[in-house]
This record gives structure tokens, sequence and C-alpha cells, in this order.
């Protein structure tokens, strides 16, 4: 039998979790591809990133339904079942082929241990590295993302370094197994446009070089466009548009994906202090009053009351013939097709 | 000729350390000589590297921090050598804003409770104007009942600057103040700010390192780096027709939509020389006479300061 190349890295299929209470993450499905760098943007809350923290099986007290299938290792072959997963095979599984940035670089690193001892131990428990070559490794990391001093730096303590700095210690952190997929959420945002191109150049080689897929969660509208194959945009726990990048920033699908592309500031319209930009009205809502309806309805400016209010929209395949993938939920796609 | 509502001059602050009890002494010179103006009715956007001094210039001009040296004038007034009772008068007219909008707002009291205590302040005993600033910032009245808690972190922003602006103040500090808010809710802010400078004549001192940002919102930019101030200018000035190689550097790796990321900067030539320019290591028009002392901030053009001896340069924007 011959391999299929073509099969996702990972899979999530109808991926539900909730804290108790209402769904926050609600049926969510999308793929990764082996070496994809996939986008993930969508409004403050609308679970981007407890869905990842789900995949990675890094919640507490969460009920999660669905499923996350990652493929076995190249050559192993075997699929694994993230949800439901022993946490003892979890871990052995977390920071050697699936890894993670977290939005809050200070409460993920140990503020009692020296940069140096916290990057040896995840290199101890992933690579087979061992003294000289276990601490140049370690410096070679830290060069990588940009610390002018890695030496030094090997030495400090967490709360001895800048925001910046630590942002980029996570990095290190998170790559040093050089995992099959990375989700790195908002890993950029702490950081000053040069070290932030700088970041997003390191990511990109990383996967150029080794193959590692990445799922990078931002709100960043030209940082998504600058690193990712593809966007997916969540709204209220759903998947509302996935499409590949170069479509989606020429014309989304999606009334909520054009919302956010019109509020987003750009550089080459600089407007000094005259700018007004076009923020959607209303807010997003909250996980208990979603309704049975399109999520969007109430803030969108094309809603037609029979279409949009009937039922919720289903997320729908728009790709023509031979076209890439490209899915949107939206009752009017086709009437408001460009 | 209108008096700046807040002027700042030859600002320095430097760090001292001691490595050990008999280590040598390393000094950080955060912030070196900054002088500019914050006109009435104007945002003064800040933009640089991390850990250039942006913080420390926007906490220094409120006096949360003592400046090394250098002077700092609130409408006028010269408060440098204020002493804190003395300053307490005056701050409320300057009021700062954080990244982290919880800074702000005490987790166990109320909404209502937190913005009461400015009113309170100011001896009115009343929700008219509280009511008004929720309106303002686009926050419903039933907001007053809940606790921070329940707000999504966009949402507290706002309530932290409802807060702010119910001290009355003239002067806005915002310091990485949308940074953290999702595109929708960023552009809110964003035209809160626009609209309070045309409607009150609110000033601001804007800092952040979304260079789209400051440029949307503020009516003139400067540029630090390395504690230095290195240009500033009307904003369409500064992005189109920067005058510092630093500029330049600043707007060429800023992401772009539906661009490419811009290549790699070509790597130093020269090492720092601690008398030179800031910027000589890196610069691609650096000559001899730059690693001889850092140039002053000097009229290019119009409204427009640069701190280069290379007066000539003229750069490519965005
Ligand atoms: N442990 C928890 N218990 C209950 N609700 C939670 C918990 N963690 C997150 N939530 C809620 O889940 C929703 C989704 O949160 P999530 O952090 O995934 O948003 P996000 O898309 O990452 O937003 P942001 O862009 O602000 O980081 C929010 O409404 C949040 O309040
Ligand atoms: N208490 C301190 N002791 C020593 N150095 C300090 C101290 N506080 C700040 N610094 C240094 O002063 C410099 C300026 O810091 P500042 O926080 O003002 O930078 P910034 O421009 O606001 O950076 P960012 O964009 O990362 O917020 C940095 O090099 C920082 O490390
Ligand atoms: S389904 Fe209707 S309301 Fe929802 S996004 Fe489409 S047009 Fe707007
Ligand atoms: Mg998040
Ligand atoms: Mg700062």
């Amino acid at each position: 039998m011959t391999r299929k190349t073509t099969s996702p890295l990972l899979s999530v299929r109808n991926l539900t979790v909730s804290f108790g209470g209402p769904d926050i993450v609600d049926d969510l499905s999308f793929e990764i591809g082996h070496g994809e760098i996939v986008a993930l943007v969508g409004e403050s809350g609308s679970g981007k990133s407890v869905g990842s923290l789900a995949v990675m099986g890094l919640l507490e007290n969460a009920d999660i339904r669905g499923s996350a299938c990652l493929a076995g290792a190249q050559g192993a072959g075997g699929d694994t079942e993230l949800v439901g997963l022993p946490a003892r095979q979890m871990r052995a599984l977390r920071g050697r082929r699936i890894s993670m940035i977290f939005q809050d670089p200070l409460s993920s690193l140990d503020p009692l241990q020296t940069i140096g001892s916290q990057i040896r131990e995840v290199l101890r428990a992933h690579t087979p590295l061992k003294g000289p070559a276990l601490r140049a490794r370690a410096i070679a990391l830290l060069e990588q993302v940009g610390i002018v001093d890695p030496e030094g730096c090997l030495t400090l303590l967490p709360q001895r370094l800048s925001g910046g700095m630590r942002q980029r210690v996570m990095i290190a952190l998170a790559i040093a197994a050089e995992p099959d997929l990375l989700f790195a959420d908002e890993p950029t945002t702490a950081l000053d446009v040069t070290v932030q191109a700088q970041v997003l150049r390191l990511l990109k080689g990383l996967r150029d070089q080794t193959g590692m897929a990445m799922v990078f969660i931002t709100h960043n509208l030209a940082v998504a466009s600058a690193i990712a194959d593809r966007v997916i945009v969540l709204y209220a726990g759903q998947v509302v548009e996935d499409a590949p990048a170069e479509v989606f920033f020429r014309r989304p699908a999606m009334p909520y994906s054009r919302a956010l592309l019109s509020a987003a500031p750009r550089l080459e319209a600089v407007m000094g202090g005259y700018g007004h930009l076009e923020a959607p009205r209303g807010q997003v809502p909250s996980p208990g009053q979603r309704g049975t309806a399109c999520r969007f309805a109430s803030r969108c400016d094309d809603v037609r009351e029979g279409v949009c209010l009937a039922a919720m929209p289903p997320l729908v395949s728009i790709a023509g013939p031979g076209e890439t993938n490209h899915t949107v939920r939206c009752a009017r796609w086709e009437e408001l097709a460009p | 000729m209108t008096t700046a509502v807040l002027s700042v001059r030859g600002l320095s602050k430097t760090y001292v350390q001691r490595k050990g009890l008999l280590g040598a002494v390393k000094e950080t010179h955060a912030v070196r000589n900054v002088s500019f103006d914050v006109g009435r009715g104007e945002i003064l956007g800040l933009v640089g590297e991390s850990g250039s001094g942006k913080t420390t210039v926007g906490r220094m001009a409120m006096r949360l921090l003592e400046a090394t040296s250098g002077q700092v004038v609130l409408s006028g007034t010269d408060i440098t050598a204020y002493s804190q009772a003395r300053l307490r008068a005056v701050r409320r007219k300057m009021q700062l804003i954080f990244q982290d909008p919880s800074a702000s707002l005490n987790p166990r009291q109320t909404i209502g409770r937190i913005l009461r205590t400015p009113l309170a302040l100011r001896g009115i005993d009343n929700d008219q104007e509280i009511l008004e600033t929720l309106a303002l910032v686009g926050m419903s009245p039933d907001s007053l009942n809940r606790t921070p808690a329940m707000f999504s972190g966009g949402q507290r922003q706002r309530l932290s600057i409802a807060r702010a602006l119910l001290m009355q103040p003239e002067l806005l500090v915002a310091d990485e103040a949308v940074s953290a808010l999702d595109v929708c809710v960023q552009a809110q802010v964003v035209n809160l700010f626009v609209d309070l400078r045309d409607r009150l004549g609110l000033s601001v001192l804007f800092i952040g390192h979304d260079l789209a940002v400051v440029g949307v919102v503020s009516d003139r930019v400067g540029v630090m780096y390395r504690g230095v101030l290195v240009e500033v200018a009307r904003t369409a000035d500064l992005f189109r027709r920067p005058r510092h190689p630093y500029t330049a550097q600043l707007l060429a790796a800023a992401p772009r939509h539906g661009a490419p990321l811009p290549p790699e900067p070509a790597p130093s030539q020269v090492s720092r020389a601690a008398e030179g320019c800031v910027f000589a290591s890196l610069c691609a028009h650096m000559t001899s006479e730059c690693l001889s002392r850092q140039p002053d901030l000097s009229e290019v053009g119009p409204a427009h300061q640069s701190a280069c001896l290379r007066t000539e340069l003229h750069l490519g924007g965005v």
C-alpha cells in the first residue's frame, strides 16, 4: 500500500469543550497538514486558547468531547487520539511531538529556576544530548531566538528578563525538541516589530527546515498574513471561515471576516490622528447567549431575517473544482460573494 | 504661543547596579536627554524597540519615577521639584492607562464603587457623569453592579479608561493601552481617543509598538532607540519620509497585510562605540564622524526633527 502523504497531521473533529456550564468551544472541526502554518484568528473570548489547550491535554476540570487525532511520527505509523489520552502518554507526547507557546509567558516559566536549568530539563527529557553538547544546544537555541548574550542568559532567573526576552525564552523552550506541531498562542504580541519580524522568520525557517507544522494564534492580521498558509476564523466558539491565506486576504467570504479586516489598522493608510477605524457595532454573544441562529447576526450589516435567523448556517465548502479547500458559515455567502 | 500641556526637557534616567558586594558598577542609561512637547488636544505617539525607554519616559513625565536629570513642565508649571504632597493636587490632571487594565481596577470592588471614587475626590456624589462617561466608552449602565472579573479584557480596558476620564485629566499617558485588545475592540478604543481629543481637547502620550495603530491615532510621532529620542515629526511625514535610519529600519520591519516577511537586515559591521551615535553599529549610512558623538535632535524640515548627523538623508518610508 502506498503511503498517503496528503493525510493531515492533526485532525480535529467536532471538538466541544465546556467547564460545567454552556459549551465554550462548540463543535470545532479543522485539519492541520504536515508542515502547514495555520493562523487562528477571531475575537477575544472566541475559544482560540481553550480549543488549543484542549488538544494539548492541558485543561483541568473541563468536559471535552469529540476527537483530535494526531498522525503517527514519520515512518512510525499509527495515529493517536488525543482526547481522553491517559495523562502519562500525553506527557510523553507533549514537548516532543506537540508543543505550545503560551499566551502569558510569565506564568509558564518557573520563577525559581534559571533559564539554563529550564532549557536543560526540556532537552534532557526529549533528546539524547548530554554534557557539553547539551549546553551547546541550549546556547544555540537562545541565539536562534535572538537573545544577544545567550551564555549570560542561561544563568538568569526569569524575573531579570524584560517581557520581550521572556517571550523569546518561551519560544526556545517550545521548539527545543523540534516538535511536529507547535501551538503558538500570541507569541509575538509583547515584541517590538524588529524582534517580531525576527521571530516570524525564525518560526517560518523552522517549518522550512524541519517540517514543523504550526497553529499560530493572533489578533494581528498583518502578522497572520506574513506567516500563514491558511487562516481559520473563530467566532463565538465556532469556525466561521477556513481559507487559504492568499484567498482570505483578497476576498474573505464571511461578513465577520470582512469586519475583522476592515477594523484592522494598516500601515499603508497612516492617517495622522484623523483615523477612524471601522469597528463593528455590538459585542460577541457570551457562551450562554449564543442562540440557534447565525451567531454574528446581531452585528451583521447583511443580515436577512428569514434567511439568517431561521437556523444555524452550516459550514459549507465554497471552493471551485481544483481549488484549495475553502469553507464558510454564512447563509448568504453566495449572494454576497463579490 | 499656546503652552504645551506637557513639556519635558533633557529628561534622563540612569540605573546603577552593582554586581555583588564589591563588584563592578553597571550603569544603564535607560533614557538620555529626551525633550518633547505634547500640545493641547494633541496625540503624540511614541514608538521604538523593546527596552528603548518609552515606559520610563511616560512614568517620569507623570513624576511616578524620579528623573536622574531634566525638567517636567505641566501646563506651564514646572513640577520637577514638586513634593509628593504638592504633586497630589496636580496628579488628577494626568492619568496613566496601562496595558493590563487589572492594574487599575480593584477586583473586589464593583464597577460602580470604582467609578465613584474619582468623583468623590472632586466632591460630586451623583451618577450623572458616570453614566455619560460609560456611554462615551460604549458600556451600558448595568456595568455598575458588576465586578471586573465579569468583563472581557477589552471591556475592562474601556472601564479603566472611563475611570481615568472621570478624573477630568488634561493629559493621558496610554502605555500599550490597546496592545492586548482584539482588532474590533482596539478599533473602538482608538476611535474613542480620537473622539475625546476632538470633543474635549484631551492630550495623549500614546505609547505603542504596533506602528499601524500609532499611525492611525497620533498627530505626531516620536521614535526612541536605546534611550534616545531619535526622530519626531508629523505622523505622515515620519511614516512616508523618515529622516533617521533607525526609523526607516523600524518601518521596514513592520508586517503588512498581504505582504511577505521583510528580509533580515544586514548584520552589524562595526562594534558599538560608547561615545558615538546609538544606532551607528547597525546603520547603513554610518560615517567615521558618527562614531565620535551622539547627535542632538535638530530641525531637518518643517516640524520635523532628527538626531542623525547626516541631515541630508531622505529615506524610504511606507
Ligand atoms: N477555566 C475556565 N472556566 C470557565 N470559562 C473559561 C475558562 N477558561 C476560559 N473560559 C471562557 O472561555 C471563553 C473562551 O476563552 P479563550 O481563552 O479560549 O478565548 P480566546 O479566543 O483565546 O481569547 P483571547 O483572544 O482574549 O485570548 C471565554 O469566554 C472565557 O471567559
Ligand atoms: N529598575 C530597573 N533597574 C535597571 N534597569 C531598568 C529598571 N527598569 C527599567 N530598566 C531598563 O531601562 C530600559 C528601558 O526600559 P523601558 O521599560 O522604559 O522600555 P520600553 O521602551 O517601555 O520597552 P517595552 O517596549 O518592552 O515596554 C531597559 O533597558 C530596562 O531593562
Ligand atoms: S448568515 Fe447572515 S447574519 Fe450571519 S454572517 Fe451571513 S449574512 Fe450575516
Ligand atoms: Mg487566548
Ligand atoms: Mg514599556
